[in-house]
């Protein structure tokens, strides 16, 4: 099946719009804001009725084309916005799927506003090659949708490239087990299941208006069953939370990875300067104190030589023992005093020979004294200088040692910051904390919700055995009660019925996830320009995708843009292909996600795609720059979207 | 009864000498004694007295400063140059030869700071240190010690 062209009358930037295909890969170009967007948005409006990727801007602004609306008179004129799709399938036949919708405009304050007059109509006409033509509406147009374009696995024909990257980090176990069984075509089993279910409760109910004992089991057992479901419905959500959190802790920790622990470098430079500081002021005081040293000895020192020969007088006064004096002056001026010498018993008299004598020896021996004295003063502080002296050359040394072990210090921790600082330059701490500030706060979600998975895991458990038990109760209460003897049969039936549906549905979607991994790790390994990095893409029991690592580990959190776009590429590829649905892809932005050396090998990728099934893309003109050289020009077409003067139409130009 | 003199004084000149010692070198943190007991040393040491020409009479600092080991300094010194301990007890006389060299050794500090680059004069003073600690240690009466 082959997309043919799309066909835009009034609809938002497209007054009158008709894009072909013809190629099997086609490109279409537009600045932001020319409408690439509202491509995928008339496409989903036309199949689904709705619009998913609106921006902000689309959002205030009515459907119906501004133009279109001046034009438009009062109240007179209908204005129709209309989306068409045209398909080719493989037999030839054209699938026409057409919406449409009414619009009155009103006059409202000098502006023309659009009212909405007629509710939008979906119309399919599937014309054969005889040109034998069928139109259909309401649910059988619905229902071929469905057969072309499935809404529950959209997203896998008509990407956003924004959404492509992101698919893997939010996809869940869930959503990936509903593709799966959108893709098995297996809701006639669902079906099925929600009849059986329905009618096995409508006879448990009449069993139960029989016998209020088995209505008052049918209705606990019911009870437990939606609280079974609330729980189910917990452990649900815990396990995107859970996954998304895991995304991201692998993203902070790859990110963190390669930068250093900024957090505890700069923690650790604080305390190596206070550390410093203290180093330093040591360093300081023993400086000082060396300083001190040196000018006290240094002041000694250049005394030595008075010291020496003071020192060598008074032991030379010492030796002709004029050390200490030879006679106390108080004797003497106690013999003059009393006139009489206590030596020799003479008395003597005023002014006599004797008493000049006495008093001349007094004078010499005071004289004497106060030398003496004075020499005897300084001896004890000369002789501590000397000793001090002799400690010099140990003193100095040490507090030089001291000195030096300082400097050492202070130039190895320099040395230990220099390197730190070395070690942040070029990083922007703030941004950086702010990473390891958010996988913290990562880990906590991922924590809390997985003791809260284990805690609703818990109680589900219980309440299946609950259900377990009522089950049983009911069962026997029903065996008792004869008036309900066939009631029984019945409910038993269905329930067994219901078992083997939902084994055969289990086993179908089984094997539709190994197809899936088998055509999608053959994709992947084809597409994929790393071939020695990954071993395989595979999807487990709760059905959650995992892309290991050939290192042995869980990779699908840490690879780049440009992988997770070929490794959504290639689970769509299997898709379709277990599918058998053969839509084309149609992509936005597809590089949006994608930078450096990556760009060549996606572009190649999409043109490599290209060959089995048809591909849009929808790219800037900066996108187009950069991988446009990768492209043989001859096996694709582009086009461009350009605004009108008035910015109010979009027109398109062939490339 | 004090002593007189009761005060050491300097020359006039020298004050702002002994701001820049302070300042830039090695008297920093030295009280007035300290630094006029260095100068001195440095004048002793150099064999440099020098007469006043402006003596200040306000003072330097106090007689009653001085410590004992400083007073056993001065006379030793005062010893040594007279031969003679008479000279003790003339505290006038050994005031007078304090200042001299005081007066003398300060100018030569200063030669010495202006002779040095900043940061490196107690280098140069350590190595002056060792040296005397070198000649004193290597000294006959050292030895015979």
């Amino acid at each position: 099946m082959r997309v043919e062209k799309i066909t835009f009358e009034n609809y938002r930037q497209f007054r009158d719009l008709k894009i072909q295909f013809d190629k099997n890969m086609h490109v279409v170009l537009g600045v932001m804001g020319t409408g690439k967007t509202n491509i995928l948005n008339a496409i989903n409006w036309c199949l689904y009725g709705e619009e998913p990727y609106l921006s902000r801007a689309s959002q205030q602004l009515p459907l119906v084309n501004l133009n279109a609306v001046d034009a438009a008179k009062d109240n007179k004129e209908p204005v129709t916005v209309r989306v068409e799709l045209w398909i080719k399938t493989r037999n030839n036949m054209s699938v026409i799927f057409s919406r449409a919708a009414l619009y009155l405009i009103v006059a409202k304050e000098k502006k023309k506003e659009p009212r909405l007059w007629k509710s939008p109509e979906f119309t399919v006409k599937k014309v054969d090659e005889k040109g034998n033509a069928d139109i259909l509406e309401d649910e059988d147009a619905k229902s071929e949708v469905e057969r072309f374009f499935p809404e529950g696995i959209k997203e896998f024909f008509f990407f956003d490239g924004e959404r492509l990257d992101r698919y893997f980090r939010e996809a869940t176990g869930d959503q990936i087990s509903h593709e799966i069984l959108k893709i098995s075509q297996i809701e006639l089993l669902e079906r099925i299941k929600e009849r059986l279910d329905a009618t096995i409760g409508e006879l448990t109910r009449e069993a139960g208006r029989q016998n209020p004992t088995i209505k008052e089991t049918a209705d606990e057992l019911e009870q437990k069953k939606k609280e079974h479901d609330v729980m189910n419905g917990r452990m649900k959500k815990c396990k995107g939370q859970i996954r998304i959190a895991k995304e991201r802790i692998d993203e902070f920790k790859e990110k963190l990875k390669v930068i250093p622990d900024v957090e505890k470098l700069a923690e650790e430079r604080s305390r190596l300067k206070e550390e410093m500081g203290r180093k330093k002021d040591l360093h300081k005081e023993k400086t000082k104190e060396k300083e001190n040293l040196l000018f006290e000895h240094g002041k000694i020192m250049m005394f030595f030589p008075a010291i020496e020969e003071s020192l060598r007088i008074i032991k030379e006064k010492r030796k002709r023992k004029e050390i200490p004096p030879p006679a106390v002056p108080s004797l003497l001026e106690d013999i003059l005093r009393t006139r009489n010498c206590s030596i020799c018993g003479r008395k003597f008299g005023p002014r006599s020979k004797e008493e000049k004598h006495v008093k001349d020896l007094l004078s010499e021996i005071k004289s004497s004294s106060d030398i003496i004295e004075k020499l005897l003063k300084i001896e004890k502080p000369l002789e501590s200088f000397k000793e001090k002296i002799k400690q010099f050359e140990e003193d100095i040394q040490k507090i030089t040692r001291d000195i030096q072990e300082y400097k050492r210090d202070i130039g190895s921790i320099q040395g230990r910051i220099n390197w730190i600082d070395q070690q942040l330059i070029g990083h922007d701490v703030k941004k950086i904390a702010g990473w390891h500030e958010q996988l913290k706060k990562f880990e906590e979600i991922y924590d809390k919700n997985q003791q809260s998975f284990g805690l609703f895991k818990s109680e589900a458990d219980g309440l299946n055995k609950n259900i377990g038990k009522l089950n049983d109760k009911l069962n026997k209460e029903l065996k008792k009660e004869e008036k309900v003897k066939d009631l029984r049969k019945y409910i038993n039936f269905g329930r067994k019925t219901l078992d083997t549906v939902d084994e055969a549905k289990n086993a179908i979607m089984e094997q539709v996830k190994t197809q899936i991994e088998t055509e999608g790790n053959e994709r992947f390994s084809e597409l994929m320009w790393k071939k020695r990095t990954y071993e395989k893409f595979y999807i487990d029991e709760g059905y959650d995708l995992h892309l290991k690592h050939k290192a042995g580990y869980e990779a699908l959190g840490t690879i780049s843009g440009g992988e997770r776009e070929v490794l959504a590429l290639s689970f769509t590829m299997a898709l379709h292909k277990v599918s058998g649905f053969d839509a084309p892809i149609m992509i936005d932005r597809p590089f949006a996600m994608v930078s450096g050396e990556p760009i060549e090998h996606v572009a190649r990728v999409l043109s490599k795609l290209s060959k089995e099934k048809q591909v849009v893309l929808l790219l800037t003109p900066d996108d187009y720059r950069n991988v446009g050289k990768f492209w043989d020009k001859k096996v694709y077409r582009s086009y461009e979207l350009k605004l009108t003067k008035d910015e109010k139409e979009v027109r398109m130009e062939v490339l | 009864m004090p002593r007189m003199p009761d005060r050491f004084c300097v020359d006039k000149d020298d004050r702002p000498l002994y701001d820049k010692l302070v300042k830039e070198g090695p008297l920093k943190r030295k009280n007035r004694r300290d630094q006029f007991m260095f100068a001195m040393a440095v004048g002793f040491k150099n064999k440099f007295a020098l007469d006043l020409e402006k003596r200040e009479t306000s003072g330097f600092f106090n007689v009653d400063d001085l410590r004992e080991e400083d007073t056993a300094l001065i006379n030793s010194m005062i010893l040594f140059k007279n031969k003679s301990a008479e000279v003790l007890l003339n505290w006038k006389k050994v005031v007078e030869i304090a200042e001299k060299y005081a007066h003398g050794g300060v100018k030569l500090l200063v030669e010495k700071l202006k002779a040095t680059q900043f940061g490196t004069y107690w280098k140069r003073f350590e190595k002056e240190v060792r040296d005397m600690y070198s000649d004193l240690s290597s000294s006959p009466a050292s030895r015979k010690k």
